[in-house]
């Protein structure tokens, strides 16, 4: 099975290096060409950063595993890929403006530019630092699997082989380096990954209709709510669906690529061009489903490389172009958050929270420091995944972006909201989400006491985050009228 | 233009077509398939296509923030 996959694996690990060094040549080196690439991406290149930066190892390796465990449930990431980039569509090309004319280039410089408030700068970036980590040690884990399986290799030592790659053309290529191995990581995933959805049911099945028709008569419950016991309820399902809808947009890498865009326009075209990747989540459930009708298979995330690595599928290069696929979705989410989270350190935290006075230049080698400090803390999370849960970490990385939703939005399009009413209402919703994290974590009895319906942490932050800065821009005078003109609201 | 003003409006109503109450009245059945996919994953389907030809008419037509600099004007 393994005769390919080795000499697959390196070649496309030296392709990405190759492209990602490339890409970075032709900048000037400074931190806005390290952060934003100089804001001269067009769609093409739009286009394959926001798809392939969204869509991880975790989408690739967890769609069909959440099918076999939790059958149509697994529809819910098809169903908050629908509208979860249209607000890019509204508010992309205002913030792409708003960031080339005032030399922004992280989502916190600019929320804290708008409520002039280095506070909020200096938090949103450490709280995204902290969503950053686990999130990154999930893709260190998938290109560790990988690896496993390609080469025998321990999964910490091929992880850190993968992610070194990335880290150097990260660190030479910046933004540059991200959206050009972006391109190549996702015709990888797409090809891959849509041949293998047609062509493994067709081998197996005859077709996807003939292996509907055997789901039909044989797991009928895969594929309607409540599914499979212990079954997921209409209300969990919507729950899943409207927190992720909400708090998409507001992941930080996410929001950051309006300022790469080299017009407002083309941040709009790459909202309107990303369903033709989320589509890609279809042949992924067909995998699942196909799975599900073979016996013996696991129900956990091994799933698909047990599916591959059966011999009637179609032998080495079918896996050998299934590890590519992986490597690619784990490497095209993974630069996002290396280039990302030092960004945000050096931008945010460095020098709008504690107000170090650093050049151009100097951010531009400390964000390249940035890159080699995340790297090696994603491998320590990995190595402490066995003791901590990465699962129960992730509930808290995905509480912390939605709590971005009201000052972001508000912030842009709400002339009375102000800096008290932000600072206090993302003060709430993550002092309650982190309280709320550590008692589930800690003190289950008392976490079982604050919030008895066990409703989603995130959401129950973002009510009070949301209510507190609604009431407070209310009750508290609005900004000045010149100041919030830098912001693109005009004389009432 | 006042129907761009609501526009966001028609994705808060296809995001309550995908999830409870209407989903499980509209779109959580096994029946009926199309192209042999079954309703529940095709009526996700259809709804992301929707949305899709909602923001190409929105893209193409230059309705939404279609300034590149706040000192132009649209052409």
């Amino acid at each position: 099975m393994g005769a390919v996959a080795p000499y697959a694996v390196f070649a496309y690990l030296a392709a990405s290096l190759a492209v990602g060094l490339w890409a970075g040549r032709r900048g000037s080196g400074g931190a806005d060409d390290f952060v934003t690439g100089e804001r001269s991406f067009g769609p093409v290149l739009m286009y394959f950063v926001m798809g392939a930066m969204i869509f991880s190892a975790y989408a690739l390796l967890g769609t069909p595993q959440r099918v076999i465990s939790k059958g149509s449930d697994a529809f819910y990431m098809l169903a908050y890929g629908a509208a979860a980039f249209v607000p890019v569509f509204y508010f992309g090309a205002r913030v792409r403006r708003m960031g080339a004319r005032l030399g922004l280039v992280t989502q916190a410089e600019l929320i804290g530019a708008r409520y002039d408030s280095r506070r909020i700068t200096a938090v949103m970036g450490a709280a995204s630092l902290l969503a950053f980590v686990p999130y990154l040690a999930i893709q260190f884990k998938g290109a560790g699997i990988v690896m496993h399986l390609a080469l025998g290799w321990s999964p910490l030592v091929g992880a850190a082989v993968v992610y070194a790659v990335v880290a150097i053309y990260v660190m030479f290529g910046g933004m540059r380096g991200v959206g050009w191995t972006n391109v190549l990581q996702g015709v990888a995933m797409l090809g891959v990954v849509w041949w293998l959805g047609l062509a493994i049911p067709g081998q197996l099945f005859g077709g996807v209709a003939p292996m509907f028709d055997r789901v039909i008569a044989e797991h009928p419950e895969y594929l309607t709510l409540p599914g499979p016991p212990p079954g997921t309820s209409s209300f969990q399902y919507t729950a899943e669906i409207v927190m992720s809808t909400l708090g998409f947009a507001m992941w930080p890498q996410v929001f950051m690529k309006c300022f790469t865009a080299r017009s407002a326009r083309a941040v709009q075209y790459s909202a309107v061009t990303y369903p033709s990747f989320l589509v890609f989540l279809v042949p992924l459930l067909f995998l699942g489903y196909a799975a599900l009708l073979l016996p013996g298979a696991p129900r956990d995330e091994g799933v698909l490389l047990w599916l591959v690595s059966r011999p009637e599928i179609g032998g080495p290069w079918v896996f050998a172009a299934f590890c590519t696929a992986v490597l690619a979705a784990s490497m095209s989410t993974g630069d996002s958050l290396l280039h990302g989270g030092s960004s945000i350190f050096v931008r945010d935290v460095l020098v709008s929270g504690l107000g170090l006075p650093l050049s151009e230049q100097a951010q531009a080698r400390l964000m390249r420091i940035g890159v080699v400090v995340l790297f090696a803390l994603g491998l320590v999370m990995l190595i402490v995944a066995s003791k901590v849960s990465i699962v129960d970490l992730l509930l808290l990385a995905y509480a912390v972006p939605v709590q971005f939703l009201p000052p972001v939005m508000l912030g842009l399009y709400w002339r009375r909201a102000n800096r008290v009413a932000a600072e206090a209402g993302l003060f709430v919703g993550l002092g309650v989400a982190f309280a709320l994290f550590l008692a589930k974590i800690l003190a289950p009895g008392l976490y079982a006491w604050c919030n008895p319906l066990d409703l989603q942490i995130g959401a129950v932050a973002l009510v009070l985050n949301a209510i507190t800065m609604f009431v407070l821009s209310l009750t508290t005078p609005p900004m000045a009228q010149s100041h919030l003109q830098r912001f693109e609201f005009r004389s009432p | 233009m006042r129907w761009v003003r609501l526009s966001p409006l028609y994705f808060v109503a296809s995001t309550a077509m995908l999830v409870w109450p209407l989903y499980p009245l509209l779109g959580d059945h096994i029946e009926p398939r199309v192209l042999g996919v079954p309703w529940s994953l095709a009526y996700v389907v259809l709804v992301i296509l929707a949305n899709t030809a909602v923001l190409v008419g929105l893209y193409l037509s230059r309705a939404v923030d279609d300034v590149e600099a706040e000192d132009e004007r649209r052409g």
